[in-house]
């Protein structure tokens, strides 16, 4: 370890120039193996450049998503005004239901995070100048973007798109017109999630091997901010779950389209008898959720990372327990490939395997407790900047507990009995996997943005969208939990035919969809503040939130083909280091060397303004 | 490394211990720190914009991408054999007569992985020769195993074994035809190979594409054995 | 308002929102009529310590936005680790692991183990509704084939068996006696169904191609309704089921007044 004393001079250097900014005569651009983009195709379009995808992801996800939105606005329509409108009847009803499902938690969750953050922040932060492998990254995007295609295209076909509901049960989902579109949307449904399984598997491979290979010098695995390692541990996930369901699509294609029975026993659909026999529905089941319950923590282990980022950042202190953080990650990780059964509790599976699900799904919860003490801890005696990207981190974590608690009722296999597809189900992934999931999204979103455009985010639309967010999302989900105690099941085009579902249920729905539209509105906001403050939002500064991470020091911003000018960065401390001095700017950034600071200049930057306001 | 007892800090005021932090950045550092030289490994240049990482692991990364895919389809077919098993462990499974030219395939199998062997022992040795007779042989018995593969689907579909038949025969056609698919993936790097060796060729320092080929096509055998273990065994 | 002002008073107020929903219980439990008290009550206790955890982790959120949000003179602290606190969260955490575990396992237990002396009914699901075999006066059910289920033979009955002829199918309600243990059978006849009755807390599905099963005592008289739990296509929210428990008597009587197999085919 070099055993220099860290002058005030080097630290300001670190802090404000930017990274070999100083190194003349280099031409900054050019990068030995890189794909130097030429025309405007191979720029915008066909781009190895791993900024260049990490955005094409984004935008194609984050429209999939306003897709996946105005569908749950139908499904609002009728739950909120049963019978008012006639446009949506039980069949476009439970196509949409399904759809929603697919596209928020498939296309839209999983292809943001690691497709979109993944791809932006795995090279800038680890100090690399692009992905392992580029072309498959620009391939993995492409194919990506030909499984929304033949997923849009499904909307089209005869019968329409599937509407079995997103875990696509058989029998339901390929017996001729036991649901709609078995005939053709079934078919498009798996084939589209086999091109994105195709696409998820490029992408992992790419995001494994480059956490793994080509960290910079100085970046030891432990040193990796907590972002980086929620979406490696997430990739290798998707390597290790995604082939369950490509082989559970791959079947369920063959029952629906070549006559097989994989998962159809002998039947008599609407009295008639089936030429289908010999297959078992609950091994669907264990196929889809094998894959089903590592993705709900590949969509969360990436949000708990950039929390964790964002928390340390706008706290000006460092992460609580980084190494705490670290193995609670790699717990859920493993521990989320044994839990997959808690969904079939009551599906008639031997009950016995209830006792190990049961307890196995209980004991994630302490890893995943372990983060939120960690995030409070974290914030304890900060100095908390409340700028948007807080706002939502700390949405975050109140979203998450109460996801993550209602979770408990249902991990418990007696429990399970009376809420298993209530709408206490309904509240608690949403809350769990669709509200917090977004609130570290959107944080991530409104702190990376300046980094990504150069511009800031407009900061009070930033606070209209996250209270709206934030307290519409509570006022929308927790009304169904407690539904769900009252019994009032989920998937249900209407609830007029049951007593024991109490009048005010209507109420509360009217006032849930009510809510669901505000909510809507301020997405539609936040789309607005995005596209505006693409071109048109204020500059910002290099590092606009004082952030110790290396991903704001490269030599402009946003940061050129191939990141880092002429010579890689060195790094030579954690992302983490804040609150190191009492006056001046408070922490170091990850370039700066380690050794002791000579003890004369505690305070080592006076001129400085006070750190990190940004746009607070 | 100097640990510090948090817990001591916190019965202090605020600006002491700030203070002594800001003294003692040498001692604080990132878990696990080190010097972060340990696994350094400049100048890789196996791939794509490789060269860059220092920290990298003492591994060339396309073998390890490759062992990450080998990871991936193992995922995959051990979870059709798990179906295959529970399956075919219930009362009503009907066995049905395997074609015999299984047994030639595997046959034509087992030679293919041993000609790659071959082709990848011989560049070790410095023994070009040697390489592009095992390594065109390798790929010809690789392509014959599918043909023999497609040979034994259409024995079995004249026979009335069809793909609907039956689960047993669903089965068979589905870890088969999957396991095809993964065949002529390898014919794909096969391919690759070939062009190497006979453009810029392989020398003894030199030969991970090779390596690698032949790491695929062991994989192929054995995912092969296994399977057809099981469906001889039901 | 300052956002560091109003961020806590938000949270706190959301905290008394669902507090006060779960302790008014505007929506709650509907009335319990079975045996499965032992349910309600380890969901009281998963409610209480994981809406304890809630309520924590939301005041020390507000209180650390109010006391630590951003303002002159205030500094971080630099406080990385602190492994004896950690250790700490983590026994607390675990304990209150078990403390769900506990009630949830030993119950569990029960619920999967029908007495041996229990009422045996079979509950069929169709696209969309139940339908119900009895057993009859030789306390046996019937052959059934799955070759055999039509619209008229939702159970599929194997006609020839002896043992059918006795047995007795309705569409029409689920009848139950008051005070003794029931052991349903579930058969499905095309897609996954799940027969649910909130007011005695179990469910189970319904799968083509197998038997599942659960078990209950009724202990109030009166009239249920049964939803399908397991969504199962566009009639999905209209497979009502009707369940009466009745006194011992008074369902006899019915059970007897139903013609059984025999009787209904020579009707026919």
């Amino acid at each position: 370890m070099a055993d220099q004393t860290v002058t005030r001079g080097d630290v300001e250097q670190a802090r404000d120039e930017p990274h070999a900014a100083h190194q003349e005569g280099h031409e900054p651009h050019h990068v030995p193996g890189s794909h130097e983009p030429g025309s405007f195709w191979s720029r915008y379009v066909f781009s190895q450049d791993h900024k260049v995808i990490a955005l094409q992801y984004s935008i194609t996800a984050l429209l999939m998503g306003g897709l996946g939105m105005a569908l749950s606005w139908m499904l609002r329509l009728q739950l909120g005004f049963p019978g008012s409108f006639e446009v949506v009847h039980p069949a476009n009803y439970y196509q949409a239901l399904t759809q929603h499902g697919m596209i928020m938690i498939v296309y839209t969750l999983t292809a943001l995070l690691l497709g979109g953050f993944g791809n932006y922040l795995i090279p800038l932060m680890l100090g690399a100048r692009d992905m392992a492998y580029p072309f498959l990254n620009m391939a993995s995007y492409w194919v990506y973007f030909i499984s929304v295609v033949v997923l849009l295209v499904g909307f089209a076909v005869p019968g329409g798109p599937s509407g079995a509901g997103w875990t696509l049960y058989p029998p339901l989902s390929v017996l001729p017109n036991a649901s709609p579109g078995t005939e053709w949307g079934i078919r498009f449904m798996l084939l589209s999630l086999a091109l994105f399984i195709a696409s998820a598997t490029m992408g992992g491979l790419n995001y494994v091997t480059t956490v793994l290979q080509l960290r910079t010098r100085g970046m030891t695995l432990m040193r990796m901010p907590l972002t980086v390692w929620g979406i490696f541990l997430a990739a290798i996930m998707t390597l290790l779950a995604f082939p369950a369901l490509f082989v559970g699509a791959v079947m369920l294609l063959l029952d629906s389209a070549a006559g097989t029975s994989f998962f159809i026993p002998r039947v008599a659909l609407f009295g008639e008898q089936l030429a289908r026999e010999g297959g078992n529905p609950l091994l669907w089941q264990h196929l889809f959720w094998y894959f089903g319950h590592p993705e709900v923590y590949v969509v969360i282990l990436p949000v708990m990372g950039i929390v964790s980022d964002l928390v340390s950042t706008h706290s000006r202190k460092p992460i609580f327990g980084y190494r705490m953080m670290v193995w609670s990650l790699i717990t859920i990780a493993v521990l989320s490939f044994v839990v997959w059964a808690h969904h079939m509790y009551t599906s008639g599976m031997n009950p016995y395997f209830g006792f190990f699900f049961t307890i196995s799904t209980l004991v994630i919860a302490i890893p995943s407790a372990i983060k939120t003490y960690n995030w409070l801890l974290t914030l304890w005696r900060g100095n908390l900047q409340l700028t948007v990207p807080m706002l939502f981190a700390i949405g975050f974590i109140s979203t998450f507990a109460i996801g993550g608690l209602t979770g408990l009722f249902l991990g418990n296999a007696l429990i399970d009995a009376p809420l298993h597809d209530t709408y206490f189900v309904v509240g608690h992934f949403h809350l769990v996997m669709g509200v917090s999931a977004l609130m570290g999204l959107f944080g991530g979103i409104y702190h990376w943005f300046p980094k990504v455009t150069g511009r800031m985010l407009n900061a009070t639309l930033g606070k209209i969208h996250f209270w709206a967010s934030f307290v519409g999302a509570y006022a929308i989900f927790t009304p169904m939990l407690f539904l769900g105690f009252a019994g009032v099941p989920r998937r249900y085009y209407a609830f007029d035919l049951y007593q024991f579902i109490p009048p005010s249920a209507d109420t509360v729905n009217v006032f849930i969809s009510v809510a669901t539209w505000v909510v809507g509105a301020a997405q539609i906001l936040f789309a607005a503040n995005l596209a505006w403050s693409a071109f048109r939002g204020p500059r910002a500064e290099r590092n606009p939130w004082k952030s110790a991470g290396l991903e704001w020091q490269t030599p402009t911003t946003p940061p050129p083909h191939g990141n880092w000018g002429a010579e890689l960065p060195e790094v030579h401390r954690w992302p983490y280091d804040y609150s190191l001095f009492d006056e001046g700017d408070d922490y170091l950034p990850q370039t700066v060397p380690a050794g002791p600071v000579a003890a004369s200049t505690p305070s080592i930057h006076d001129g400085a303004q006070k750190g990190g306001h940004g746009a607070g | 490394m100097a640990r510090r007892r948090a817990d001591t800090e916190l019965a202090e005021k605020a600006l002491p211990v700030r203070l002594r932090a800001a003294l003692r950045l040498g001692e604080w550092r990132a878990p696990g720190g080190g010097n972060g030289w340990r696994n350094g490994r400049d100048g890789r240049r196996d791939s794509g914009v490789g060269g860059f990482g220092s920290q990298a692991l003492p591994v060339p990364t396309s073998q390890l991408a490759l062992w990450l895919l080998l990871a991936t389809v193992t995922m995959a077919f051990s979870m059709m054999v798990t179906a295959y098993v529970v399956r075919s462990g219930l009362p009503d499974w009907q066995s049905f007569p395997k074609p015999r030219i299984l047994w030639l395939n595997t046959g034509l199998l087992v030679l293919s992985s041993a000609a790659l062997e071959r082709a990848k022992r011989s560049v070790e040795l410095g023994d070009a020769k040697r390489l592009r007779p095992s390594l065109m042989a390798g790929g010809i018995l690789g392509a014959l195993f599918v043909l023999g593969q497609l040979a034994a689907w259409r024995l079995m579909s004249q026979s009335g074994l069809t793909l609907q038949a039956n689960p047993s025969t669903s089965f068979f056609y589905l870890l088969t035809a999957v396991h095809g698919a993964h065949v002529l993936g390898g014919l794909v790097a096969w391919v690759r190979t070939w062009r190497t060796a006979r453009g810029r060729g392989y020398t003894s320092d030199d030969h991970l594409g090779l390596d690698l080929c032949a790491v695929y096509w062991h994989f192929l055998l054995l995912v092969w054995l296994v399977l057809f273990a099981l469906i001889g065994l039901a | 308002m300052s956002i560091g002002i109003l961020l806590p008073a938000v949270l706190v107020f959301i905290v008394e929102v669902i507090v006060a929903m779960a302790v008014t219980r505007l929506w709650w439990l509907t009335p319990l009529a079975s045996n499965w008290g032992s349910i309600d009550t380890t969901l009281v206790v998963t409610l209480v310590i994981t809406g304890l955890a809630f309520i924590a982790v939301n005041l020390f959120l507000a209180y650390v936005v109010l006391r630590y949000r951003s303002r002159e003179g205030l500094r971080a602290v630099f406080l990385p680790d602190h492994p004896a606190l950690e250790k700490w969260l983590i026994i607390g955490t675990g304990i209150g692991i078990i403390g769900l575990l506990a009630p949830g396992l030993y119950y569990y237990a029960q619920a999967i183990r029908p007495p041996a002396d229990a009422m045996v009914v079979e509950i069929i699901g169709f696209q969309w509704g139940w339908s119900y075999r009895y057993l009859g006066a030789d306390g046996q059910l019937g052959r059934s084939e799955l070759a055999l289920m039509s619209r008229e033979n939702p159970f599929g009955l194997d006609l020839a068996d002896p043992a059918s002829q006795d047995d007795i199918v309705t569409f029409e309600a689920l009848h139950l006696p008051v005070g003794k243990p029931v052991h349903v059978r579930l058969r499905a006849q095309d897609v996954v169904h799940s027969f649910y009755i909130p007011q005695f807390r179990m469910k189970q599905d319904s799968v083509p191609g197998m038997v599942t099963q659960m078990w209950f005592v009724p202990t109030k008289t009166g009239t249920y309704e049964g939803a399908c739990a397991e969504y199962c296509g566009l009639g999905h929210f209209a497979m009502r089921a009707v369940i009466v428990v009745q006194e011992g008597e008074a369902f006899e009587t019915w059970l007897h007044n139903q013609p059984n197999v025999a009787q209904a085919r020579a009707q026919q």
